[in-house]
């Protein structure tokens, strides 16, 4: 795939601006607005009934399954990007071959066959069983470093040649050459992209709800099978990503400009 | 439990049809996405005002909620307002769609990349707008985004999978067949995995096929 | 300026004027030009040189004032549609050259020039086509039909921009510093076909930096500095007598060097 990267089709995610968060709710509101001849039925969600607060109540309980999962697995699949991203830079034809096959084999797996796999397969293999919050988060690491390892390296590959050469110059060995000159520069740059992935990650994180995890999703689902009104719960869910994914794309246009600020002084 | 893929051998007609009707999915979808993109695209351009707003906020809510969500609101949403379409169509309205916004965004930049110089050429020319847009802007932005948007399909062919839940038999509800009658996960998953790759070999193929032709008219 | 009598100019502005913001660009612009003339027109940057070009073609709006093309006026109080229509008819009957040679990258040098004959003229592919062929010889490089435009040199390729704009037939030509994005060394090969299309009568206004091809081609050369026309005189005048202390300044630099 070269330099095609997953970023590349989140473009745009993470650039939804404060303006376009007002169109996107007066939309979500609108499209809930025009009803033709169906009733809704939006006191199943609706906080002023002891009913809808209860059934907000319930579906906002999967928000820190979410939260925390997506957290944890971009922490931890962030610097393990990096480190599957470092080979992929060296000269050394097999060496550089490690972080290709890496990266090819699980960007081309769907993440929801992976997750099945990292469920049900995996524990006949290994004897263990996982639970259904450590297979979703095993799933979203492995398959986030690959994206971010990808993300890592045209990062750290579009930091111009002078700057390797005058790290060098200066006695630099490569570790101290990369942590204190190389990444730091890549970080800035690749940052929007990184932030892409992070909402994408968010997003990816429903899929859990197929094993099982008690996220946002799933809440959804089990609210569903109770009261059927799929059409209303499924547009509060929807706003709850947005809300999620607005909020990321606010801290991470505030890093930006942090980091530029930094930049100029 | 060891390993025993002698087991597939049974199910190589239920997978194969799976990987048949994940190839059909994402290509219709692929299809309407780009269809559907660069209609976006343009709308969000040269459109008028009034359509531009809902269009960008219909564009941002495709990107900014799971395709997972927009599968279950297509499918069981549109259903209960009394909208019964079929399953497939759901799927690749869902995948179509959900891409199309990606996809948009692409092009709209391709858009915008370009010389102010061609339009003005082309308008000077006495070309009309949509003459201009259509045989001398739309082509090149086309051209200078086949990367992005490649990469876009790429993704909708993994994307696919997830319309197994709404009960579409591709490639993972295949698989999930199979298992549920031999429980062998391992083996059908890898299974699905490796026509995944397959898949997804013949498809850079073909993307490298036409960035290579679209490289040669540069 | 020269006008055969009884017959109405080619081109007529007046009164012409045009701000972007604060900045005045055009400040009142009064041109004549009549059939088979060829006018140049010479000034520092920034005096608003390519943006009255600009305006002759529609690509920039007035403020104020009128032009008029073979008596039919240029800019009209038109919206949507019919401006669409009246633009278009109008830009088909006017071609025009840029510094910057705009060709279409993704189509070869034969489509590039056959495809406004095709969409806005009706013609069909094979007509065009031929109709390609016949403007690729007068700029002499009719070898180079299946090119692609990067494969060209410059000067190959604003030759290819001179014949696309021709094979639109149109009244009056326009050039925008044809020469300007060009080496030393194409220059002249670009001149050369403009000097025939002189020859051959078309009606030019050029915007140059070339005084040479200016004292030996123009009819009249028009000299502009902050938005005017300040003195507008035949090249063996202007060069010997310009009367406004501007003009010999800036001729005074120019030839000084």
């Amino acid at each position: 795939m070269g330099t095609r990267s997953r970023a590349a089709a989140c473009l745009g995610a993470a650039s939804i601006g404060r303006k376009n968060a007002l169109v996107l709710i007066l939309t979500a509101s609108m499209l809930g607005g025009c009803s033709g001849s169906y009733s809704w039925g939006w006191y199943v969600v609706l906080p002023t009934t002891a009913q809808g607060l209860s059934n907000i109540q319930f579906l906002l309980s999967g928000l820190w399954q979410t939260v925390a999962i997506s957290l944890c697995a971009v922490a931890i699949s962030a610097p393990l990007g990096l480190l599957v991203a470092l080979p992929g830079l060296a000269r050394n034809r097999w060496i550089r071959s490690i972080n290709r096959i890496y990266v090819e084999i699980i960007r081309s797996i769907p993440i929801l066959a992976l997750m099945l796999w990292v469920h049900y397969g995996l524990p006949i293999l290994l004897g263990i069983n996982f639970s259904a919050f450590t297979s979703g988060l095993i799933t979203l690491i492995v398959s986030d470093s690959a994206f971010t390892a990808e993300i890592f390296r045209a990062g750290i590959q579009s930091i111009d040649k002078g700057q390797h050469e005058a790290a060098e110059a200066l006695g630099l060995n490569y570790r101290d050459k990369m942590r204190d000159v190389i990444v730091p520069q890549a970080i800035r740059r690749i940052l929007p992209a990184l932030g892409n992935q992070f909402v994408y990650i968010v997003k990816m994180s429903s899929i859990l709800s197929i094993v099982g995890v008690f996220e946002l999703t799933k809440k959804a689902n089990e609210l569903t099978t109770t009261i059927y009104r799929p059409l209303e719960i499924y547009t509060f869910l929807c706003l709850e990503y947005l809300v999620l994914v607005l909020i990321i794309s606010a801290g991470v246009r505030r890093l930006e400009r942090w980091l530029t600020i930094d930049r100029r002084a | 439990m060891g390993l025993d893929f002698t087991v597939l051998a049974d199910y190589r007609g239920v997978l194969a049809l799976g990987a048949w009707w994940t190839a059909v999915l994402t290509l219709a979808a692929a299809a309407l996405s780009l269809g559907a993109g660069i209609l976006v695209a343009l709308a969000l351009l040269h459109g008028p005002r009034w359509l531009a707003l809902p269009v960008r906020g219909l564009a941002g809510l495709f990107m900014g909620t799971p395709l997972l969500l927009q599968l279950f609101l297509i499918y069981f949403g549109l259903a209960q307002l009394g909208i019964d379409i079929p399953v497939l169509a759901a799927g690749i309205l869902g995948l179509g769609l959900h891409f199309a916004a990606y996809n948009a965004e692409v092009i709209r930049a391709g858009i915008g990349a370009l010389e102010a110089g061609q339009a003005e050429a082309a308008r000077s020319l006495g070309l009309s707008r949509m003459q201009a847009m259509r045989h001398v802007i739309l082509p090149q932005a086309l051209r200078d985004t086949a990367p992005p948007l490649g990469g876009n399909m790429i993704a909708l062919l993994k994307e696919s999978s997830l319309v197994s839940v709404i009960g579409i038999t591709e490639l993972v509800h295949a698989a999930q067949r199979g298992i549920s009658e031999t429980y062998r996960p391992f083996e059908f998953y890898i299974a699905a995995a490796a026509v995944y790759y397959v898949l997804n070999l013949l498809m850079e193929a073909a993307l490298g096929r036409i960035e290579r032709r679209a490289e040669a008219s540069r | 300026m020269s006008d055969a009598p009884g017959r109405t100019p080619m081109i007529e502005v007046r009164g012409a004027r045009k701000a972007f913001g604060a900045a005045e660009v055009l400040r009142g612009i009064d041109l004549t030009v009549g059939r088979g003339e060829i006018v140049a027109i010479i000034g520092p940057s920034g005096s608003g040189k390519s943006t009255l070009l600009r305006a002759i073609n529609h690509l920039e709006t007035l403020d104020a004032g009128e032009i008029r093309l073979d008596g039919r006026r240029v800019n009209l109080p038109l919206r949507g549609r019919a401006f669409e229509r009246h633009v278009n008819a109008l830009r088909r009957q006017i071609g025009m050259v840029f510094q910057q040679f705009n060709l279409f990258p993704h189509l070869s040098v034969l489509d590039n020039l056959a495809l406004a004959p095709m969409r806005a003229r009706g013609l069909d592919r094979q007509e065009a086509r031929a109709l390609a062929t016949t403007y690729l010889e007068r700029v002499h490089i009719p070898e180079q039909a299946q090119k692609y435009p990067a494969q060209l040199s410059g000067g190959q390729q604003q030759r290819v921009a001179i014949a696309r704009a021709l094979c639109m037939r149109p009244k009056i030509m326009l050039f925008d510093e044809p020469t300007s994005a060009l080496d030393p060394e194409m220059i002249k090969e670009v001149l050369d076909v403009m000097v025939e299309l002189a020859e051959d009568g078309m009606t030019m206004i050029v915007v140059t930096h070339e005084m040479g091809f200016a004292r030996e081609v123009a009819d009249t050369i028009a000299f502009m500095d902050h938005g005017r026309i300040v003195e507008a005189l035949p090249p063996a005048q202007f060069f010997t007598a310009a009367r406004t202390e501007r003009a010999q300044l800036f001729l005074s630099r120019i030839l000084g060097h």
